[in-house]
């Protein structure tokens, strides 16, 4: 038997808006989804467009919306009758891809970096454990999709991308810049109540980007 | 700074760099700080690639006991069998531990003791190194690195151009004028003029997908690039294959699993009928171990998936066998091996299949120590560039070189554009390549673009791939030549936004164009050495191929001689 998976294609807002395709896949060759968009792309129709880097687990960019929910293409084992989209909440450039650019802009507006230093050698740094979990951060952006608070282009407050990346620069011991400060500042608080929100790579991000700024 | 409008109305810059990884974020951000105007471009978001799906390991020479420059640039040298450019050796030997420096002032941090500092006990000893050399990123593989690299960028005024390809390069007279970009957002063509266009393409595992550690983009687009322009391109043969890789199932297919180190020392490669075929891997080359998987596998004794086994289980229950597990756990590496094979295997109880995988390009634009390529403002940094590695590349040198030779060609650049004037270009030849790229969208022939790129793959893995010969790569070239040919008779949609069929036919070309030139380097090295490894002349020749082969353009045609080093 073969598996059905759905897809939406088009750009939200133009022409005749996104409609839904239907492919028929094989099921018994492939595991996961970005294998079957692959296939897809390779064998049948490609005019789909979709982002993909690594191809397994590494890089982050095959995050896409799957029945609903914010997962890595590579990560999320094939079954019948899938949908697949564009990660909600974040602007589409066409069918699967989704703008990735407003969010370095964003890293350079908050300032969001180490400061430039003049190193001889080499630093006498303590990095601590919460430094390392961030840092299993793949900028996939699911959690700016996987959470019931931030809305793209109408929050008057940052997603928690930005917050994971706020906390990164708070936990190194280089740091300047006064980071709870500013996290409050972009509304951390309107997380509060968010203490699921899900990453496909198993950063904790209430507990270690969310948490720590409400003096929790 | 915010990023320029997309208006596309004439772009002037001092640099602009070809590639967002390790190599070229570290000469586009050292180029701004010096003060010089700066773009760079990337085919996908900046700070992905090879880098950000490396393993995260660098070398950081000089901690061990007994570890010093001789030492280190006599591993190099035994390690690229005695063909590397003595130049870019005594470079990476002497400024080694500069690729840390540089890593952490942009804002990354490595493995630290209690002090907080980085002692030799932290460090491992990977195959090829003659001493413990090597230190790791706390992130999984080189998440953090990629991280931290939009972080320095974000620092920087350099203007970014993201999703956006490199279609083609402006030269005149030997002299770079600039650059032909393609937006994929937006589907247009535009000039980036420039007094110095920096390559920073990496290399192009991709072209052997799927047996490639490599990630998506890695075309080889840079090496046509430059090889169009003009540049000399020095031993284009020079393919790493690295020895381990998944076998199976599909979706992780050519998806490494580390270096000859990684197998401990009493890790054993098993054939089909049980036979032993290496032991004590872990004190060898990426080559060396590749080179007899390879050949075992070409006389038939592979697995039905076809590889070898790689048996771990001697390594249990002894010290220094564990001890040389602990590295790869935490770098993460063995992770897909549990999920792919289950626990048992990932506690090295169980053997799995495994088959050499491409993995980086050790031959690349010839330069000499700061970058510069034979084409006048024209330079190259990191993997696309040549020389370093000679005939194999030792692990974790990668990593130190991006970073090193980023930052010294961005050193050269400030003197550089001090003294040169800006091109004047012709926009005439602006229109011609814009047209041609423009004609893409929408194609009315046969041919999808992807179908071609797949043919590339294969001829590659099949022609010029581990083990080669005389025949099979005259039949490689002859397959180039007719895919060269399908080109002509593509079918592409008219999509204007991010639309792959167009990169991929931009993509198939440079990949033609590459292809003919590792092949015609191939077929010159009458020789087997490093990862070059003949069937029909299966041993090293000192007397004939102690050297460099050197490609260059002449017309259409592919001009050669041969670097002979004194013995």
């Amino acid at each position: 038997m073969d598996y059905i998976l759905n897809i939406q294609r088009g750009i939200p807002g133009k022409d005749q808006d996104t409609k839904i395709q239907k492919y028929v896949v094989p099921h018994d060759k492939y595991q996961n989804v970005l294998e079957v968009l692959i296939h897809i792309y390779e064998n049948e129709d490609s005019t789909l467009a979709f982002r993909m880097g690594c191809r397994y687990k590494t890089c982050g960019l095959c995050a896409m919306d799957i029945n609903g929910t914010a997962r890595m293409a590579c990560l999320t084992k094939l079954s019948n009758d899938m949908t697949v989209k564009p990660l909600r909440n974040l602007p589409v450039i066409r069918d699967l891809v989704i703008d990735r650019r407003p969010f370095f802009l964003k890293l350079r507006e908050y300032r969001i970096f180490i400061p430039h230093r003049d190193i001889r050698g080499l630093e006498q740094l303590r990095i601590p454990e919460d430094y390392r979990q961030l840092a299993k951060c793949r900028e996939c952006l699911c959690c700016v999709s996987n959470n019931d608070v931030y809305e793209y282009d109408k929050s008057d407050f940052e997603s928690p991308y930005i917050f994971v990346k706020i906390a990164q620069a708070h936990y190194d011991p280089r740091n300047l810049i006064n980071r709870k400060e500013q996290a409050k500042k972009l509304g951390v608080e309107r997380y509060r109540q968010s203490a699921k929100i899900h990453c496909p790579f198993g950063v904790p991000i209430f507990e270690t980007a969310i948490a720590p700024f409400l003096g929790m | 700074m915010a990023l320029k409008e997309r208006t596309h109305e004439q772009l002037v810059y001092d640099v602009v760099c070809v590639g967002a990884g390790g190599a070229g974020v570290t000469v586009a951000v050292w180029a701004s700080n010096s003060g010089l105007s700066t773009a760079l471009l990337s085919k996908e978001p900046a700070g992905y690639g090879n880098t950000r799906m490396s393993g995260g390991s660098i070398v950081f020479p000089g901690i061990s006991e007994g570890d010093g420059e001789n030492t280190f640039y006599h591993d190099l040298m035994k390690g690229g069998e005695y063909i590397n450019q003595e130049e870019l050796v005594r470079i990476m030997a002497s400024h080694g531990a500069e690729g840390i420096l540089i890593l952490e002032e942009f804002g990354h941090a490595f493995f630290r003791d209690d002090k907080g500092m980085i002692t030799s006990d932290l460090l491992t000893k990977w195959g090829g190194h003659s001493c413990a050399r090597t230190i790791s990123s706390p992130g999984k593989m080189g998440s953090l690195i990629g991280q931290v690299l939009r972080g320095a960028l974000a620092r920087s005024e350099v203007d970014l151009f993201e999703d956006t390809v490199a279609c083609r390069l402006l030269v005149k007279d030997n002299r770079i004028e600039g650059v032909v970009c393609l937006d994929l957002v937006s589907g247009k063509v535009f000039p980036i003029y420039a007094k110095a266009v920096i390559l920073a393409t990496g290399g192009l595992g991709w072209m052997y997908y799927p047996r490639t550690s490599n990630f998506r983009t890695v075309c080889g687009d840079g090496f046509a690039l430059a090889f169009d322009a003009g540049c000399e391109m020095i031993d284009m043969e020079m393919v790493q294959f690295l020895p381990f890789s998944f076998t199976h199932p599909s979706f992780i297919q050519g998806i490494g699993v580390g270096d000859p180190m990684a197998a401990g020392p009493y890790g054993r490669l098993i054939n089909k009928d049980g036979e032993v075929v290496l032991e004590k891997m872990n004190v060898l080359t990426r080559a060396q171990v590749a080179k007899v998987i390879a050949l075992e596998i070409a006389k038939g004794k592979g697995t039905e998936h076809g590889g070898l086994i790689l048996d771990l289980r001697g390594n249990l229950g002894k010290e220094d066998g564990m001890k040389a597990r602990e590295p790869w756990v935490s770098m993460g590496l063995f992770d897909p091996v549990m999920e792919v094979h289950g626990i048992e295997a990932f506690r090295w109880e169980k053997p799995w299949d495994v088959a050499p995988t491409a993995h980086f390009m050790m031959g690349g634009v010839r330069v000499d120590g700061q970058g510069r390529s034979s084409v006048d403002g024209l330079f190259a940094v990191g993997e696309i560039r040549g020389g370093l590695h000679g005939a194999n590349r030792l692990g974790s040198v990668a990593l130190a070189e991006i970073f090193i030779s980023g930052k010294s060609t961005a050193d050269t650049l400030e003197s550089y554009c001090k003294k040169c004037k800006l091109p004047e270009p012709e926009e005439d030849t602006f229109k011609k390549e814009r047209d041609k790229v423009l004609s893409l969208f929408c194609r009315k022939g046969r041919i999808r673009p992807i179908l071609l790129k797949k043919d590339i793959h294969n001829l590659m893995w099949e022609t010029i791939g581990p083990v080669r010969d005389k025949m099979k790569m005259e039949a490689g070239l002859a397959r180039v030549d007719k895919i060269e040919s399908m080109l002509n008779d593509l079918s592409i949609s008219p999509y204007k936004e991010y639309n792959l069929e167009v990169l991929d036919a931009i993509e198939a070309e440079f990949m033609v164009k590459t292809a003919r030139l590792i092949i015609t380097s191939a077929m010159i090295r009458k020789e087997s050495r490093g990862a070059h490894t003949r069937l029909d002349f299966p041993d090293r020749d000192d007397q004939n191929w102690l050297g460099n082969i050197i490609l260059k353009r002449d017309g259409s045609q592919i001009n050669w001689h041969f670097l002979q080093k004194r013995n």
